[in-house]
């Protein structure tokens, strides 16, 4: 027997020694109560800063409606995503991500259609530090839960992963402040200060994607 | 009894290793390994590395085993861990082979095999002085060529002459300097 079957040999007999019964883990578990626990954070969130004075005007226009549907729908899509990412046959389950990019491409696109309507995107006369340092507060924690979720997965899509949980926190965000924010009259300002932040804050923690999933 | 396939066996093996039984989880640690030892030496060159990443592998499985589903085929799930660990492994050797870049002062060995030692430039003067016979021009057009690395293109846009007669002059030269020089 040669040295490189010896080794395996060794090893196969050590991860044996190690095994333990374990239950197969489910997908929809425990994202389930990522959400549960989310959506509860985000209703103390609006029971703590109060809901909008115009929310009841609000809901009846059909283009409130129609943003509140697609950033519920973003939430659910991306969340389910994020944790089929954290199985390493993910890649069976593609088309979970196909949804959640356009369902968030949609968003993107309606963003800025609003914000040309509302007359131009002005980055610097609709930013404000507090707003936007709130709405990294509000998001940090589902987001710290969904990465820390992740961690524990088995991902071999690293970057996929950020991508995902990074689309489900800032839609999930975006119907907490949409319902609680009293200034915000704008689609422009919501973007530049709860979407925009988040996502560049993403995008830099993506960057070490592959080093905090690695398992 | 019908018998069951390669996928199928292991699919049951792993089955029964997420109840704890051990010989079951041999048994498919021991199928699994030429398997996965053939896949992942058609990507890699070096032996030993591919040795290497087949036992990276199996740790694989084995810490990830709680996310196989029975209801779901073992082969992809099987497949992702070896093609992880392979551009793992990938990743990290493409990164390595851009630590080792170093200079050839640092690398003595390298050098006395590569580089001609600058102590004997007997050989190189002989160059210089048979390369004295030719004409100017055909000097120039050598010594561009041969010796600066300048390509036929450049040489022959500099010196205002056709590329593929400059071609000719450097190959002259460079016949009739071997034949002064043997």
């Amino acid at each position: 027997m040669s040295d490189s079957e010896k080794n395996t040999d060794d090893l196969i007999g050590h991860l044996c020694g190690d095994l333990k019964p374990m239950s197969p883990r489910c997908p929809y578990r425990r994202i389930s109560i990522w959400l549960i626990l989310s959506v509860g954070y985000i209703v103390g969130v609006i029971y703590y800063l109060g809901l909008q004075v115009n929310l009841l005007d609000y809901l009846t226009r059909a283009t409130f409606i129609f943003e509140m549907g697609m950033a519920i729908a973003i939430l659910i899509s991306a969340a389910l995503a994020s944790s089929w990412l954290s199985f390493p046959d993910c890649i069976q389950r593609d088309w979970m991500k196909t949804i959640t990019v356009t369902l968030f491409s949609v968003f993107l696109f309606w963003i800025l259609a609003s914000g040309i309507e509302e007359g131009g995107m002005s980055v610097r006369s609709n930013f404000f530090l507090s707003s936007c340092s709130r709405g990294i507060v509000v998001e940090a924690i589902p987001f710290i839960a969904l990465i820390f979720m992740t961690m524990k997965g088995n991902t071999t899509q690293p970057y996929w992963s950020m991508a995902m949980s990074v689309m489900a926190v800032s839609s999930l965000g975006w119907i907490g402040l949409r319902l609680t924010c009293p200034m915000y009259e704008s689609m422009t300002y919501g973007f530049i200060n709860y979407l925009l932040p988040f996502c560049i804050l993403g995008v830099v923690l993506g960057l070490f994607a592959r080093k905090l999933f690695k398992w | 009894m019908t018998k069951l396939s390669d996928t199928e066996q292991w699919q049951e093996w792993a089955i029964q290793a997420q109840k704890g039984d051990k010989r079951a989880y041999s048994s498919l640690l021991k199928a699994l390994y030429p398997y996965i030892r053939n896949v992942v030496y058609k990507g890699l060159s070096n032996n030993d590395a591919a040795e290497d990443v087949a036992q990276e592998v199996l740790i694989s499985i084995h810490k990830s085993l709680n996310s196989y589903a029975p209801e779901r085929p073992f082969k992809p799930w099987l497949m992702s861990i070896i093609n992880y660990r392979k551009m793992d492994y990938l990743r990290k050797y493409y990164a390595q082979r851009q630590d080792m870049t170093s200079t050839t002062e640092a690398n003595p060995e390298f050098m006395s095999d590569n580089v001609t030692n600058p102590t004997h430039l007997g050989e190189l003067k002989d160059i210089e002085g048979a390369l004295a016979k030719f004409p100017t021009k055909q000097q120039d057009i050598f010594r561009k060529i041969k010796i600066e690395g300048y390509t036929a293109e450049e040489v022959a846009s500099q010196m205002d002459m056709k590329e593929s007669a400059v071609k000719v002059s450097a190959h002259r030269t460079m016949k009739k300097l071997q034949g002064m020089l043997k």
